[in-house]
């Protein structure tokens, strides 16, 4: 019986809240609201710990067919399933989460409740609230799918809440001659369906290069495509392996969503007109989705693809995030310059990746360590940039709120009015620009640490972003916050009780992750020796 | 040499370009209608020629071409009904007739 | 069997526990408690029921101070509501941006917890200082039933970042030996001092709970870095360092710029301070990422050692790949510790509380970078000697500098600030001259002796600074406006006067020591070129540390000779400091001057190294003729400013051509400033620019142009749509007589 996972819960309790809070009284919708996410974070958190405590804290990898079965949690039922002449068609509805997809899991889980509670005074409350949990719905299945085509489902599912929460809530300057919401909204959809589309084409050729009429992606992952031998294709005039090819094309969706330079054109202009809470959402989780993709699907499924690629995407990961870095220097918007540095920040990932790439066929141990450390590095640079970078938008929402805008300059010395707030914001751009002890750091480290083995001249390069974060953060901070006070906002209150829940809870997590990240790594890093070869003997103390 | 086929059906093309001639050439819309109705003859001549000479076992003893003509007689006299109706509609509208006018699904 | 040394990680938690006590605990408190009532006489109403104290301080004002008052309980708190914006209404205030008592908002009364805050930071802080103490005599041997530590010192705690293999470097680990112990002191106790005397110097200032809690996370920071057993705990430590450095330089949020003094505000000094260690730090996490993809660990131990992982094996045949990481690893000193060229932040960094000033940009912080290469002297060491050559060289230069630079200084502080980055420069040079025999030990040795005597100096400063802000109601660094101090404030004088002294290296007092024995070990090792700048540099030093005693202190015409007293140039009349203020300016007195005297110094940080031989000290020539040019630096100061008077120098200065070049280039600082600031203002953000154009032209222009492009034909494409029906249907037929040629033709052909 369908019901009687867990994990299917996980999707129905969000959809079911999102219904009833639709159809609710107003005043009781946001409660229904509030109840369900609260239930959905409790019931990812009691899947946490039943793992941890079962196993003890030693998280599987779904896509191990030796796991330990109390290490995963899965869910395997047959859902589509028609034969066209020779070609059976089947889609199984496959969830399941492990060390890899359980922190994405409770961390939108957690982000989605903490946009509830930010949420609690918007216009068409009812409406605002059943789709910030459609949209929890939609992502959780993209972070829990096990079936690429229901993958790919989950991935178009998220689209729609997404679409209309930036296009009805979302601000009204005008760009390009219509209102900011519309136009984001529509550039978003457009980016993304274009990627998916690539996305489905890769699916497809995965799926009937591979043959064993099934999307599952554990099954696929034992019959990986071959890289060099198999059918070549050739594209714009150059042969290239199957999986390469496959690889490619399901690479384009993930790099839009991360977003990956030039792709990343988008995430701006969505984070300038959506609302606070669904810039948390999107930079929180939906950014990950490509970032999760990108190591769950490409790294699982086309290693070799991967690596072949792996010099063009350290390229581009140092485009990100110096390029990103760059900009935010001289951005006059606060949601923008955070939108920016977000670009730069999953720079990271990609760097992560594409060392952790390099390390994947290695006899050397030494470079399967590194591997290993880069690209664990680049997955809690995921959680971390999650949390960061919600509590940073969660800042600029408080300022907004009260004075209607978000431009740098007109602020001046707000500190003063606004000291709770002025502190959790600080703490935020301190922990968005690396200092250690927060959850930032830990990442950062990690990556540029051990990818200077594999990479050393991109990650020597890619290092002086540090030196460009501090400078556009703490410069924005020094404009908005400190110097001399701008009597102008003499009345600002600082932030409600209300408002500060989600700052306070982000701010905890951030501290928990960059002092004891322990907690955090040893769930994930099982799912990661899965995908890269374990190293048998260890590195110096 | 009495009648054959061929003449039935020379004389449904020639009708049905009269009658197209008429659709495409005519400003007036009853005229146009006039033409369509034309050609939906030529057609329903072709039709019962075609049955009329099938001489090939055992479709020859069917009547599924003269079936075919009174169906388009019926179904055309609803036409006409329906196309009067959104003329008379559009007159009323428009204060013409003069299809050249009417151009509601431009772009 | 180490128990007491076991225990000594209570010395890092001491601090870090008061910051969150603070924090969490007594700031929130104090906020709280001042948030009664929405205006600012709801508050002072609130208060004259809240506390005795301040209802006594109110009737002292009588009648007159109640605009005062209303002030002073305006800058208090977030209270004050919509009485400032009574007058005028909002339009006027547009263009006008704070009024003058945002600057520096001054509260008339400390509430219990704010005061609380200082007493629970100051008495952890004194544990520290204690236990730290106990743990130095107990490591010298000088307690019974304790042995010493160990030659390699001993692991406090750590844990690692994940359980699994590929992060057992990552791990997070403090170790206590010598070295750090030998810091740990210093840190320690010129921190309680600092916290001590901060009582008194913030005691009017609003955020006295905030200053406290920075103070106590300033040294949680400073103290992992001196524990710290690996290059990642001491990367941690390193920007938290800097963050509590930005914290308390721009500790007065809302202080502004002052162009005619060419003093920036502190919120843009702590956001420069911070950002040029982060230019430093990328040097150094460069360094470290050579060092770890080469040997697979950070931890310095392991590094310095002679097994795989140890650099020595690890980097065999690629000496000068080592030598490289090294110079890197040393670049995070050059910006922690304000060498050439990074110097510019510490100058601006006098922005700061003066507290501040002296404990993190004088005697601790700034002097990490100094311990960082003292504690990684075996990595330098196994480097090619290009390393140590450059971490000499740049001290060397920056001595010079700096000291250059401090000649004609006007500000107080910044003569401080220079004299700083000119003896972390000494300190350079006593690591890169002192070769593998004599290890760290005569760098340190002068970053021990210097912590005592810059502290004091600057806290006497701040005690300078102090009085005048209240005599004169504004706030003066300006040694133009000051002159005969001695007179009003003897107790400042006369331990400022023995601070001078010793950083100028006055026989038998502790700078003499340190500073002599590095500048006869770079002739002693043969580096003539930097003896001699050492050399010059110690008379320039006499020369401008007096010449701010006499401009401050002195003055033509005062007391013996003009060396006591003077005339007084600013308004009002100062008094000495209260005894909060004092009291750590004589202790500090006190180990100004003895603190040379710990002969063993070179031996208890390395055992294989010599002791100090004050015998050959004494008995070397070379060692008085440092002393010569710095009484020869202190004898002009005395002409120039005690004889002459400085009004006729700077008139003669200015007469002369060469001599007012000479002048400007120095008062601006070389000009270093201005072109930073040009480099930053056109080239980087010129490049930002650039990006950013890119991006929003070239990158977006394209995805804009493709949805123009098929908007574009779109709306061509449904010109064919006319909307009328024959039309359609020639269309349509004339398609089907196409068609049916086609398929006639098709079907014929074949």
């Amino acid at each position: 019986m369908i019901f009687a996972y867990d994990l299917t819960w996980i999707l129905l309790l969000p959809t079911l809240g999102g219904v009833l809070a639709m159809v609710a009284p107003v005043r009781l919708s946001r409660w229904l609201a509030l109840a369900f996410s609260a239930a959905t974070l409790a019931l990812s958190l009691w899947i946490f710990l039943r793992i941890a405590v079962a196993t003890g804290y030693h998280f599987g990898s779904v896509t191990d067919p030796k796991a330990d079965p109390a290490s995963i949690d899965v869910v395997q039922l047959p859902w589509i399933q028609f034969q066209l002449g020779s070609v059976t068609f089947r889609i199984d509805y496959y969830l399941g989460v492990d060390g890899l997809s359980l922190p994405l899991v409770i961390l939108n889980a957690l982000l989605t409740m903490l946009a509830v509670i930010g949420g609690w005074e918007k216009p068409r409350v009812k409406e605002y609230m059943a789709l910030l949990l459609l949209l929890e719905a939609g992502v959780m299945g993209v972070f829990m799918a096990l079936d690429l085509l229901l993958f790919f489902l989950f991935w178009e599912v998220e689209l729609a809440p997404m679409f209309l929460l930036i296009g009805i809530w979302g601000s009204e300057t005008l760009k390009h001659g219509m209102p900011g919401r519309i136009y984001s909204a529509w550039k978003f959809l457009l980016y993304t369906f274009f990627g998916s589309i690539f996305m489905l084409a890769g699916i497809l050729l995965v799926y009937f290069q591979a043959g064993q009429n099934t999307a599952s992606l554990p099954v696929l992952m034992q019959h990986l495509l071959p890289a060099s031998t198999g059918v070549t294709v050739p594209l714009l005039g150059v042969t290239m392996g199957s999986q390469l090819l496959a690889f490619l094309l399901v690479f384009v969706a993930f790099a839009v969503k991360i977003p990956m330079f030039p792709l990343h054109t988008w995430l701006p202009d969505a984070h300038t007109d959506a609302p606070t809470e669904v810039s948390v959402i999107l930079a929180g989780v939906l950014l990950k989705m490509g970032a999760y993709g990108l190591i769950r699907i490409c790294l699982g499924l086309f290693p070799d693809g991967l690596q072949q690629f792996a010099p063009l995407l350290v390229v581009l990961a140092v485009i990100n995030i110096l390029y990103g870095a760059a900009i935010c220097l001289v951005q006059k918007d606060m949601k923008r310059l955070v939108a920016y540095s977000s670009v730069s920040h999953m720079g990271v990932i990609l760097l992560g990746v594409a060392a952790a790439a390099m390390a994947i066929h290695t006899s050397n141990p030494d470079v399967a360590h590194f591997g290993t450390a880069a690209l664990m590095g680049a997955t809690v640079q995921m959680i971390s940039h999650g949390l960061i970078t919600s509590l940073l938008f969660f800042c600029v929402g408080v300022i907004y709120d009260r004075a209607h805008t978000r431009e740098i300059e007109i602020f001046g010395g707000v500190a003063k009015r606004m000291p709770l707030w002025a502190t959790l914001f600080t703490f935020a751009g301190l922990a968005s620009l690396g200092l250690p002890g927060l959850a930032g750091f830990v990442a950062e480290y990690m990556v540029f640490t051990s990818s200077y083995r594999i990479w050393p001249v991109p990650t020597a390069i890619a290092v002086f972003t540090m030196i460009l974060t501090a400078a556009y953060l703490l410069w924005m901070l020094k404009r908005v916050l400190f110097g001399p006070f701008n009597l102008r906002w003499n009345w600002l209150p600082d932030a409600s009780w209300r408002e500060a829940i989600p700052l306070v809870t982000l701010a905890a997590f951030i501290v928990l992750v960059g002092v004891y990240p322990g907690f955090l790594l040893d769930v994930i890093v099982p799912a990661l020796h899965h995908l890269l070869p374990v190293a048998t003997t260890a590195l110096g103390r | 040499m009495g009648l054959t086929l061929t003449h039935f059906v020379v004389l449904g093309a020639v009708l049905f370009c009269i009658g197209l001639y008429g659709a495409l050439t005519k400003r007036n819309a009853i005229a146009i209608l006039m033409s369509i109705e034309i050609m939906l003859n030529a057609v329903n001549i072709t039709l019962i020629a075609f049955s009329f000479f099938n001489h090939v076992k055992p479709y020859s003893n069917l009547l599924t071409g003269q079936i075919f003509a009174i169906f388009i007689i019926t179904v055309a006299a609803a036409e006409a009904a329906l196309a009067l109706a959104m003329i008379i509609a559009i007159y009323r509208k428009r204060q013409t007739v003069d299809v050249g006018e009417i151009d509601m699904l431009k772009w | 069997m180490y128990g007491l040394y076991e225990y000594a990680w209570l010395i890092l938690a001491a601090p870090l526990a008061s910051f969150v006590v603070i924090v969490f605990g007594t700031r929130m408190a104090d906020l709280w408690s001042r948030h009664h009532g929405q205006t600012a006489q709801d508050y002072a109403a609130y208060l004259r029921e809240a506390d005795p104290a301040f209802a006594a301080w109110e009737a002292t004002r009588g009648a007159g101070g109640h605009a005062e008052q209303q002030h002073a309980a305006h800058a208090a708190g977030p209270a004050e509501g919509a009485a400032h914006l009574g007058h005028g209404g909002e339009a006027e205030h547009q263009e006008h941006h704070g009024d003058p008592y945002d600057d520096d908002p001054t509260v008339p009364y400390l509430t219990p917890w704010a005061r609380l805050s200082g007493y629970v930071g100051i008495v952890l802080m004194l544990f520290a200082c204690l236990y730290s103490w106990l743990l130095l005599f107990a490591s010298l041997g000088l307690l019974p039933g304790t042995p010493r530590l160990p030659e390699g010192g001993i692991t406090l705690f750590s844990y690692t970042w994940g359980s699994d293999v590929a992060f057992q470097p990552y791990t997070i680990a403090f170790h206590l030996d010598n070295l750090a112990l030998a810091m740990t002191v210093v840190v320690t106790t010129v921190s309680l001092l600092v916290q001590f005397y901060s009582q008194g110097y913030m005691a009017s200032s609003a955020g006295y709970a905030r200053f406290f809690a920075y103070l106590s996370l300033f040294a949680f920071s400073m103290l992992t870095i001196v524990f710290a057993a690996n290059f990642l705990v001491i990367f941690v430590g390193w920007e938290l360092v800097g963050l509590s450095s930005y914290l308390l330089i721009g500790f007065w949020i809302n202080k502004r710029a002052k162009p005619a003094e060419e003093r920036p505000a502190p919120a843009s000094a702590a956001l420069q301070a911070f950002v040029m260690n982060r230019i430093g730090d990328v040097g150094f996490i460069l360094g470290i990422m050579i060092l770890f993809a080469t040997t697979g660990t950070f931890d310095f131990a392991t590094l310095a050692g002679n097994g795989p992982h140890g650099v020595a094996q690890a980097f065999a045949g690629n000496q000068a790949l080592l030598t490289l990481a090294m110079i890197l690893v040393f670049c995070g000193a050059i910006g922690k510790s304000a060498q050439v060229p990074l110097h510019t932040w510490l100058p601006s960094a006098m922005e700061g509380p003066t507290p501040v000033s002296a404990l993190i940009h004088a005697a601790t912080m700034v002097a990490a970078g100094v311990y960082m290469v003292a504690r990684t002297f075996a990595l330098f060491s196994a480097a090619g000697p290009q390393a140590f050559g450059v971490v000499a060289w740049i001290g060397g230069i920056t001595a010079i500098f700096a000291a250059t630079i401090g000649l004609t200084q006007t500000d107080f502080k910044r003569v401080l600030a220079f004299s700083t980055i000119s003896q972390l420069g000494y300190m350079f040079v006593g690591l890169g001259v002192a070769g593998t025999e004599i290890g760290p030990g005569a760098g340190m040795f002068h970053l021990f002796t210097h912590a005592f005597f810059k502290a004091l100096l600057f806290l006497g400063a701040g005690s300078v600074l102090h009085a005048l802000h209240h005599a004169m109601h504004r706030e003066v660094q300006d040694m133009r406006l000051m002159g005969g101090l001695a007179r009003f404030m003897p107790i400042t004088a006369a331990t400022w006067l023995i601070a001078g002294l010793s950083i100028s290296g006055f026989p038998f007092l502790s700078g003499f020591y340190s500073k002599e024995t590095l500048i006869s070990l770079a002739f002693e090792h043969g580096d003539y070129a930097l003896w001699a700048i050492t050399l010059v540099t110690a008379g320039l030093t006499a020369f401008y540390m007096f010449r701010a005693f006499f401009l401050a202190f002195g003055g033509k015409g005062g007391a013996l000779g003009g060396i006591w007293g003077g005339p007084y140039r600013g308004e009002g009349t100062p008094h000495e400091s209260p005894v909060t203020m004092t009291l750590p300016l004589v202790i500090l007195a006190v180990f100004s001057i003895f603190a040379g005297y710990w002969v063993g110094f070179f031996q208890y940080l390395d055992p294989h190294a010599p002791l100090l031989d004050l015998g050959k000290l004494f008995s070397d020539g070379l060692t008085w003729l440092g002393v010569a040019l710095s009484l020869l630096g202190i004898a002009w100061a005395y002409v120039l400013y005690c004889a002459v008077g400085w009004e006729r120098v700077h008139k003669v200065v200015e007469a002369n051509a060469v001599l007012r070049f000479f002048h400007r280039l120095l008062l601006h600082r070389y000009y270093v400033d201005t072109l930073y600031d040009w480099i930053v203002r056109y080239v980087v953000l010129g490049l930002c620019h650039v990006a950013a154009a890119f991006d929003r032209f070239v990158v977006d222009g394209i995805v804009n142009g493709v949805a123009g492009l098929v908007m574009e034909l779109g709306s061509g494409l449904r010109r064919a749509e006319t909307g009328k029906v024959q039309a359609y249907m020639t269309v349509f037929f004339g398609g089907i007589a196409v068609f049916a040629v086609v398929v006639f033709v098709l079907a014929t052909l074949r």
